[in-house]
């Protein structure tokens, strides 16, 4: 990627550029350097929003709105914060108008929506050695994680995602969601004793040890992504 | 009860974002209550299946896409315009609002104006000029403003006077309007001019009536403090010269008052006319009578009646002379004054000139907000009829909707 935002070095790879940098190139309309931005963190803001839509269509579509709005609003980007803060922000805060108005038209089915066959390879690949007995149960309760945040109100479902999935602080959050600390605290053991609520509620449903066969829409995702 | 005060901390304790009193608390309390133990370890343990979640790669092409999207909103007109007014504006919804009060203020400003039936910026009090030459006792009033500019142009201007004898000037113009041919009317005109100079005004004035055929009937003029003074006149002069002399004397300052009376005396002088020919008709018979008289005491009581018809007669007479002069010659009074005090300019006074500046600001503030008051109102009928009208609307299409 032949990214110059400083305009001196045209040789020095773009990985290399502070995102303060990228971004006053980006502002300025560079594509190239807003470009070497979405590659930076366009994990962060897919998983953001996968773990907030539950499945990888709404995910892609909800981050990919997210970068645009970014970049359409870089001017208003003043830099008081982290760009990554901001850039988080904004993809925040597609997903709640995405959630408002879609909870409008129709009630969003999470808990139909296969749990990320993507997520299962990188997990596989990341462990191949575990054993399949072990592999299973572990799928199974992430699955059953994945759908309990999936039915949590929207407020709750980002702090949650935010917190215990993506491991942001206290401090960065309240900077994500535009709160104040001891709301995000509040917030946030709320939303946790109701995915404890919700995941609790899961397994009394299945009392029995979960089996694949027992469970058709999580079988027909593991199916398919088993080996 | 406890555990209802412990319960909100236990998040925060998990995290280790707690203060030392609320830890020692939650700590203390956890060892003795099992339950809020058993809560603990849950939550813990549902976060650490949160954070077990593996983080995905996003589906292949995703930059791709996000790159083509981007391209295409730098590249498409109205999403940049409305992204660079976004800049300005922002999206915030008090600047919308601002932005919706300012516009319904400046719509009811203009309302007001446009709707407003004065006359906005009236340039000076309106003169009113009413002729009533065919009534009984007519007056033709014409009073102009203090501080008219231009008394006689406005007059020419406001008189109705027929276009086709327009053209003959204000003198015979006012001439037909004030004076039908066969109407005796008295006409009287009272003036107030401010002058600078006095004497030269003065001697301007009688001149010009003498010029017109007139005289000048008294006088008397007097002198006040340092150079202030003044004096004033009263001209008689021809009728037929009455407007043109009167508006020339106008020119000799500013007219601070002017008032102009018609006295229709038509039905009086003919009803003495009318009284004085059968005075003379029943003279001549007496004469005849006279004539036939036998005894002296016939011929004195016919004399006697003939004097009295006579002394009538002549009385009479004078009358309608004095009519005649009267008509003939109007009268107009003249006071000349010095000119008013002009209030001292605020120039100069830098206290002066803020407050007046910051009283002219008010001012305009309280009639654009008087404007704008009378714009709401001229605009309610229609406000209300629209807001029935979209609420109407409305809840049809809702209800059809339902």
């Amino acid at each position: 990627m032949a990214v110059n935002p400083a305009g001196t070095d045209p040789g020095l790879p773009a990985a290399s550029f502070p995102d303060e940098l990228l971004v006053s190139a980006a502002k300025r309309g560079d594509r190239a350097a807003f470009g070497e931005l979405v590659r930076r963190y366009e994990r962060k803001v897919y998983n953001l929003a996968y773990r907030y839509a539950g499945n990888s269509d709404d995910a892609a579509d909800l981050a990919q709105e997210a970068f645009l709005k970014a970049f359409c609003a870089l001017g208003t980007f003043r830099g008081r914060s982290a760009f990554s803060t901001w850039l988080y922000r904004v993809t925040a805060n597609v997903c709640l108008d995405a959630l408002r108005g879609r909870q409008r038209r129709r009630t969003l089915s999470l808990d139909q929506a296969p749990p990320g066959r993507e997520g299962d390879r990188e997990w596989e690949l990341a462990d191949p050695r575990a054993d399949l007995e072990e592999q299973v149960q572990r799928r199974e309760v992430q699955s059953a994680v994945h759908r309990a945040i999936g039915r949590l109100g929207p407020e709750h479902r980002l702090v949650v995602v935010l917190r215990d999935l993506q491991g942001f602080s206290y401090q960065e959050i309240s900077r994500i969601l535009g709160l104040n600390l001891g709301t995000v605290k509040s917030r946030l053991n709320r939303a946790r004793l109701a995915l404890r609520d919700e995941l609790a509620g899961a397994e009394l449903s299945s009392a029995q040890p979960v089996s694949r066969s027992d469970r058709g829409d999580k079988g027909a995702a593991g199916g398919g992504d088993n080996p | 009860m406890k555990c209802d005060r412990v319960r909100p901390h236990l998040s925060a304790y998990l995290d280790g974002v707690i203060g030392r009193s609320d830890r020692r608390q939650v700590e203390e309390h956890l060892a003795e209550c099992a339950g809020c133990r058993a809560l603990t370890e849950e939550l813990g343990r549902n976060i650490k299946q949160c954070r077990s979640l593996p983080e995905l790669a996003p589906p292949p092409g995703f930059r791709q896409k996000v790159e083509r999207a981007v391209q295409d909103a730098a590249a498409d007109p109205p999403e940049a315009v409305r992204l660079r007014l976004g800049r300005w504006w922002g999206d915030l919804r008090w600047k919308r609002a601002a932005v919706a009060v300012a516009g319904a203020a400046l719509l009811f400003v203009v309302a007001g104006i446009a709707l407003d039936e004065r006359v906005p910026w009236p340039t000076a009090p309106g003169q009113l000029l009413v002729i009533d030459a065919v009534g009984e006792e007519g007056e033709a009033r014409l009073v102009a403003p203090a501080d008219a500019q231009e008394p006689a142009a406005d007059q020419r201007r406001r008189a109705p006077v027929p276009p086709a004898t327009e053209a003959a000037g204000a003198q015979t113009a006012g001439q037909l309007t004030l004076m039908p041919r066969d109407r005796k009317i008295i006409q009287n005109a009272d003036l107030e001019v401010a002058v600078t100079d006095f004497r030269r005004s003065f001697q301007e004035i009688v001149g010009l009536t003498e010029a017109a055929g007139g005289f000048v009937e008294s006088s008397n003029f007097w002198q006040g403090e340092g150079e202030s003074r003044g004096g004033s006149l009263r001209l008689r002069v021809p009728q037929d010269r009455f407007i043109d002399l009167l508006t020339r004397i106008e020119e000799q300052g500013q007219v601070l008052q002017k008032s102009i009376h018609g006295q229709d005396v038509t039905q009086a002088y003919v009803d003495i006319d009318a009284r004085l020919r059968a005075l003379r008709v029943q003279e001549e018979r007496l004469l005849l009578i006279l004539g036939r008289a036998n005894t002296v005491g016939e011929v004195l009581q016919v004399e006697a009646e003939r004097t009295r018809v006579r002394a009538e007669i002549e009385s009479l007479t004078a009358t309608l002379q004095q009519y005649d002069r009267l008509v003939s010659f109007s009268t107009i009074a003249v006071n000349l004054v010095p000119p008013r005090e002009v209030p001292p300019p605020p120039a100069g006074d830098l206290w002066g000139r803020l407050r007046a500046a910051f009283l002219r600001s008010l001012r305009w503030l309280a009639y654009l907000g008087e404007q704008a008051l009378l714009g709401l109102f001229a605009l309610a009928p229609v406000i209300v009829l629209g807001g029935a009208t979209y609420l109407g609307v409305r809840g049809y299409l809702r209800r059809r909707r339902a």
